[in-house]
């Protein structure tokens, strides 16, 4: 789709400060002028007007959440912020079977969704389209790159729903970067792979030294 | 939060031109928001959230397995009209995920300034405080860069 203007188009910008009436008198005027004789520029002036989706409210409060994960914690926690859910991708390679909580490896996660309620247990429910964010508590002399696979159902290969985490300053459930959201009504097994030093390989989990724990999680009933 | 009220509709728009998918421009604000709310950023103007929405994007771009998606489920419409074009081709999701990594940060950041929210050489001079002049070497690495990848050769 491709609308010629008779002159330099006005941007986006401009034209979103005008409909905002954020917009100072000489763009204001700039603007009048220009869609007065431009039908393209008019017409996205017209497009942006014509928009009246909603967006989603955002979490009513943050704070509470914190302060709700501290004292379920027992201790501090790191910085809590959703991003943008990323795609899902798939590679091949079996399901980590390391035990649901590294015994004397002092790493552990929980899932916080965006609306403050947490997984921590394996065995947790979780709810169709909510977004999780994942805190991890792992030792502070701990340095490690941090990913997260996610199996579903029967099939062997993982999704891997965020960009891997490097240079993470461990401590007390400490976010990793991103979040993810969950469909389907299958069984998840949720599995935060870290390893010391390097990248986590993702083709290659279980034999190059990533470590892993994992939680398997069932969908919340209706 | 006030801006996100203000401003989250049009960087919704913003980002539904560059990803081309109404979902993820979405979720990419809403992100974006939940984030500056933890960081307790609330005093926020538009051309910073412009800039912080097309460095989202674009990171979102970079990565392959998010480009596969896109590319394979985006929605030609949701680019909006094109009123400026870079050797007659529109700057569409196609052509940015061929061009996200032959391009360096600040290229990337100026190709989506100009050919998708269609900003002058100046407004984009200001919005990334950089000279005009630097503005246009960019401008004329890119346009070579486009050129390179083929297709119509007419200068815009």
């Amino acid at each position: 789709m491709s609308a010629r203007c008779t002159g330099e188009p006005l941007s986006w910008l401009a034209l979103e400060r005008y409909h905002a009436g954020d917009a100072p008198a000489e763009l204001r005027a700039r603007v009048e002028a220009h869609v007065g004789e431009c039908e393209a520029c008019a017409a996205s002036l017209r497009s942006i007007v014509a928009d009246q989706r909603q967006l989603p409210a955002l979490p009513a409060s943050r704070r509470s959440k914190v302060r709700r994960l501290r004292r379920a914690l027992g201790g501090g926690v790191g910085a809590l912020a959703l991003a943008a859910g990323v795609a899902l991708f798939v590679a091949r390679q079996p399901a980590p079977t390391e035990p649901d909580r590294v015994k004397g490896g002092d790493v552990a996660f929980v899932l916080v969704g965006d609306d403050a309620t947490q997984i921590a247990e394996a065995g947790g429910a979780f709810a169709e389209g909510r977004r999780y964010k994942v805190l991890v508590t792992c030792p502070p002399s701990m340095h490690a790159s941090w990913d997260v696979a996610v199996y579903e159902g029967a099939r062997p290969s993982p999704v891997f729903p965020l960009e891997p985490t490097r240079d993470l300053t461990c401590g007390n459930g400490v976010a990793l970067d991103g979040a993810f959201r969950v469909h389907g009504r299958d069984a998840l097994r949720v599995c935060v792979v870290w390893r010391e030093g390097e990248l986590v390989d993702r083709a290659a989990l279980a034999p190059d030294g990533a470590r892993s724990v994992c939680k398997t999680l069932v969908p919340a009933d209706d | 939060m006030e801006a996100y009220e203000r401003w989250g509709m049009a960087l919704v728009r913003k980002a539904e031109r560059i990803l081309q998918s109404r979902s993820d421009a979405q979720d990419l604000v809403h992100g974006l928001f939940v984030d500056l709310l933890e960081k307790d950023e609330m005093n926020l103007e538009l051309p910073y959230l412009y800039r912080a929405v097309t460095n989202r994007c674009l990171t979102l771009l970079r990565d392959e397995g998010n480009r596969a998606r896109i590319l394979a489920a985006h929605d030609p419409d949701a680019r909006g009209a094109a009123r400026t074009t870079c050797h007659d081709r529109v700057v569409d999701v196609d052509l940015l995920a061929k061009l996200v990594d032959r391009l360096d940060d600040e290229e990337r950041e100026i190709l989506v300034c100009r050919f998708i929210d269609d900003m002058t050489q100046d407004e984009i001079a200001e919005l990334c405080g950089l000279s005009r002049k630097t503005v246009g070497k960019r401008l004329d690495r890119i346009k070579d860069v486009v050129a390179s990848l083929g297709g119509a050769e007419a200068p815009s």
